[in-house]
């Protein structure tokens, strides 16, 4: 037990000594996260959309598919991604393992399928109203499209926050396809791994914490610009 | 050239019945009001117009001469009014600015047009109120308000003064007298169709009539009874007798549901009058008759049964139908 | 805010991302990437010795701690331009298959034998390593093995294969993971665990457990440094790696790896020249 008010005292010194590998992984994590969840939106906000406003043949498939997805592990993505970068896969003269740019592949595949059922499940009810109602007003395809998007916004940022949580939570595809490099692509969750392996429960826990510090923070900013001017 | 120009247009909208738009034109300034009872597709219909049904098929559909292709249709100054408008989150005045913000209108002229919009569907004072905190009156006053600020040249309006409180319905009234653009209104309100538009089609299961469907009857209920103009006084089914209070209200006769009798007859018919036949034609093969009996009704009787009842002009006859028979618009 | 500033901020926030996600020094020589086990990386050997590598040569490591089966997995596939492990058949093999260079000697150091304290099973004047395990099946006193194929599970399947036992039951316990949590899970259950005397002893003040055997010559775990072959792929940095391997072999390299301490103990020694 007493590891874990160890670990607080540890997170905050880490933070006051302004420790360079944590903030190091800090800044991959970020970078990395962001990043991926930034691709990952561009793709899933689309998709979701076009799920949710149109009917095609093979809708409820892709459904049933996006929601398989959800169940993916994260190792299983990273050993997917593996087999199209490996030096001997079809992409594999980019030479993208173990950098950063493989992580991000890896994530976005990850949630893509997330913020896309979370997308869709947030537009479902309204979209057709809304689009219609744009497109009836004058607007773009595409500013109606955004119209939809903006009148659910709530939920949509959820659905992008809980892609953001997923990805900066996550080891599997950032230890395979990463790979753990120290100044490159360690991230907290990976530093977290490694510094457990080493028994160092306390400094794992100390990163774990400030990770909860972080993406508290990065809610609280979303919240102060995206709530500040909601009427109903 | 004509707005829409439709021949033999059919769309599949449920399985209950097809739209099937056998001739429809709808000319510049010319303003048409569709009359008909719920679920008959008027809303249907306009959104046929409005190009968000595709028909199943058609062999004429132009809109402005140009002929319709699926999903190619320019909707530039269109102008619809759903039933249930959707309002944008964000205050009355964001609502209304919306579609100027497509059209590369400066912000200082949206600034004065949404004013002047605003004065005009009495809603200045509500400005900055969040558009769907309002009563179901002023929301429709708002959506038409945001229909009309983008200047539309034609309105497709569906049931724009239904349910409403009367100052909204003068309100919606004042603006669609104030402008000659040619409409398209779907109504419940025989009365308001008649003042707002220069035709009144009716729409009966799915099928557009040249002209109003014999037997329509106005009047007053007072419970289960509708007291007509001419003092005729209509037994109403029961789902609409157990309505309680007084309304102004109209109903529809089939033709083919009324029976024509020398003598009344005792049946279970809760409606029974006497009159005079007035005018007697074959169409189809059957025989149309008109009885005024105070109002005038007409009915529709095989051949076989005209010969049977041997009836000849100013003949006074029986005329009887039961309290279901009546259809309430 | 209209539209427009949105769909440009939100823009702006991507792209941002994707450069700082993206930039890399293109200014510096290409990096040398290494697969290793973790018994050289979690001691901190690494870290120490690439910092200084860096700092003579201007080249930077990037190496991937994994198990000794994954570290040669992926110099098969051509993934990384060089591995340092310690599984001398395995390595045999990889050379042989044509996918590493050479096999070039680097350091040692040996594995032991930890036990909970008080050695229950009795293994401490165990004639050999096999005598040890052996002692420790019949008594079926608790033992975590890597069960990871990394050059610890293979020495210790060795082992067992030489003592005639094929481990099964409650008492056998296969982790599956890398060497520090398995310390940490033989620490919780009081078991016995064979491990690099490096990693012991830069964890050793986490742990009860002791040394229960150690100092059988079948017990040597010696590291070698192997080039992934560049006739396999040919865009592979071998300049780096060349430059790499003569420097660990060097003099100055030699001399820092006799150097590492932990707790002032030296985790890794030379071969005698």
């Amino acid at each position: 037990m007493e590891f874990l008010f160890e670990s607080l005292w540890s997170a905050i010194l880490m933070i006051l000594h302004l420790d360079r590998d944590l903030f190091e992984a800090l800044g991959t994590t970020l970078r990395v996260s962001l990043t991926s969840t930034g691709i990952a939106s561009l793709i899933a906000l689309p998709l979701g959309f076009v799920i949710a406003r149109y009917d095609f043949p093979g809708k409820r498939g892709v459904q049933s598919l996006l929601r398989t997805a959800l169940a993916l592990p994260t190792v299983v993505v990273g050993l997917f991604v593996y087999a199209f970068i490996a030096r001997n896969a079809p992409l594999g003269d980019m030479r993208l393992l173990f950098t950063p740019a493989a992580m991000v592949i890896g994530q976005v595949l990850l949630i893509v399928p997330l913020i896309t059922a979370l997308t869709h499940a947030a537009l479902q009810e309204n979209v057709k109203l809304v689009h219609e109602e744009a497109t009836l007003l004058g607007a773009s395809p595409v500013a109606a499209s955004w119209k939809v998007l903006s009148e659910s916004r709530h939920a949509v940022v959820t659905a992008l926050m809980t892609g953001f949580g997923r990805v900066v939570s996550e080891v599997g595809v950032a230890l395979v396809l990463g790979g753990n490099i120290r100044g490159l692509t360690r991230t907290v969750t990976t530093a977290i791994t490694l510094e457990t392996s080493q028994g160092h429960f306390s400094s794992a826990f100390a990163l774990g914490i400030v990770l909860l510090a972080l993406v508290l923070m990065i809610n609280i900013l979303i919240q102060t610009l995206g709530g500040r001017r909601e009427a109903v | 050239m004509k707005l829409y120009d439709l021949e033999n247009v059919r769309l599949q909208c449920s399985d209950r019945f097809t739209l099937a738009i056998d001739a429809f034109t709808l000319a510049p300034g010319e303003r048409v009001a569709i009359v008909g009872r719920n679920g008959s597709g008027k809303t249907t219909l306009l959104r046929l117009l409005a190009f968000l049904e595709t028909p199943s098929a058609w062999d004429r559909f132009t809109y402005r001469d140009r002929p319709y292709a699926p999903g190619r249709m320019n909707r530039n100054g269109l102008g619809f009014l759903r039933q249930q408008p959707y309002l944008f989150r964000g205050n009355v005045a964001q609502n209304l600015a919306y579609p100027l913000k497509f059209k590369g209108v400066s912000r200082r002229e949206i600034a004065s047009r949404v004013e002047a919009m605003l004065a005009m569907i009495d809603l200045a004072p509500l400005a900055d109120d969040a558009a769907r905190r309002l009563s179901g009156g002023e929301q429709k006053r708002l959506a038409l308000g945001r229909v009309l600020i983008g200047e539309p040249q034609l309105l497709l309006l569906d049931e724009p003064i239904a349910h409403l409180d009367g100052h909204s319905r003068a309100v919606i009234e004042r603006l669609l007298h104030g402008n000659g653009i040619p409409l398209l209104v779907t109504t419940h309100d025989l009365h308001f169709a008649h003042r707002v538009a220069d035709r009144v089609l009716n729409l009966t299961a799915g099928r557009i009539s040249p002209s109003l469907p014999e037997n329509v009857l106005s009047g007053r209920r007072t419970g289960g009874v509708l007291t007509t103009g001419a003092g005729l006084e209509i037994h109403l089914p029961p789902e609409t007798a157990m309505q309680n209070g007084n309304e102004n209200l109209m109903v529809m006769l089939d033709p083919r549901s009324l029976v024509i009798s020398p003598e009344p007859l005792t049946s279970s018919m809760r409606n029974c009058f006497r009159g005079r036949v007035c005018s007697i034609r074959e169409q189809g093969g059957n025989v149309w008759l008109e009885i005024d009996c105070g109002e005038r009704l007409t009915a529709i009787v095989s051949r076989a049964s005209y010969e049977e009842l041997a009836l000849n002009l100013n003949r006074e006859v029986a005329v009887s139908f039961k309290a279901n028979a009546v259809e309430v618009l | 805010m209209g539209i427009r500033t949105r769909v440009a901020l939100w823009l702006a926030v991507v792209a941002i991302a994707c450069w700082t996600g993206c930039g890399e020094d293109r200014a510096a020589p290409r990096p040398v990437k290494m697969t290793t086990t973790t018994s050289t990386a979690n001691t901190g050997l690494l870290d120490y010795l690439m910092g200084e590598f860096l700092r003579d040569t201007g080249i930077r490591v990037d190496f991937i701690a994994t198990g000794t089966g994954q570290a040669i997995t992926h110099g098969r596939n051509g993934d990384v331009d060089v591995i340092l492990v310690h599984a001398p058949p395995a390595e045999a093999r990889f050379v042989a298959d044509g996918f590493g260079v050479k096999r070039v000697p680097v350091m040692w150091n040996d594995f032991v034998i930890l036990g909970p304290p008080g050695d229950p099973a009795g293994i401490r004047a165990s004639a050999s390593a096999a005598d040890a395990l052996t002692q420790i099946a019949t008594s079926r006193a608790p033992f975590v093995s890597r069960g990871d194929d990394s050059g610890t599970h293979k020495k210790e399947l060795r082992l067992w294969q030489t003592a005639g036992i094929e481990p099964h039951g409650a008492w056998y316990v296969e982790a599956g993971q890398g060497m520090g949590a398995c310390l940490t899970m033989a620490n919780d259950k009081l078991a016995y665990v064979l491990c690099d005397r490096g990693t012991y002893l830069a964890m050793r003040e986490l742990l009860d457990l002791e040394v229960a055997y150690a100092g059988d010559p079948e017990l040597v775990n010696p590291y070698a440094i192997i080039a992934v072959n560049p006739e396999k792929y040919p865009d592979l940095n071998h300049a780096g790696t060349q430059r790499l391997i003569a420097w660990f072999t060097s003099p100055r390299g030699q001399k820092l790896i006799a150097d590492f301490r932990v707790n002032g103990e030296q985790l890794f020694h030379l071969f005698e020249p």
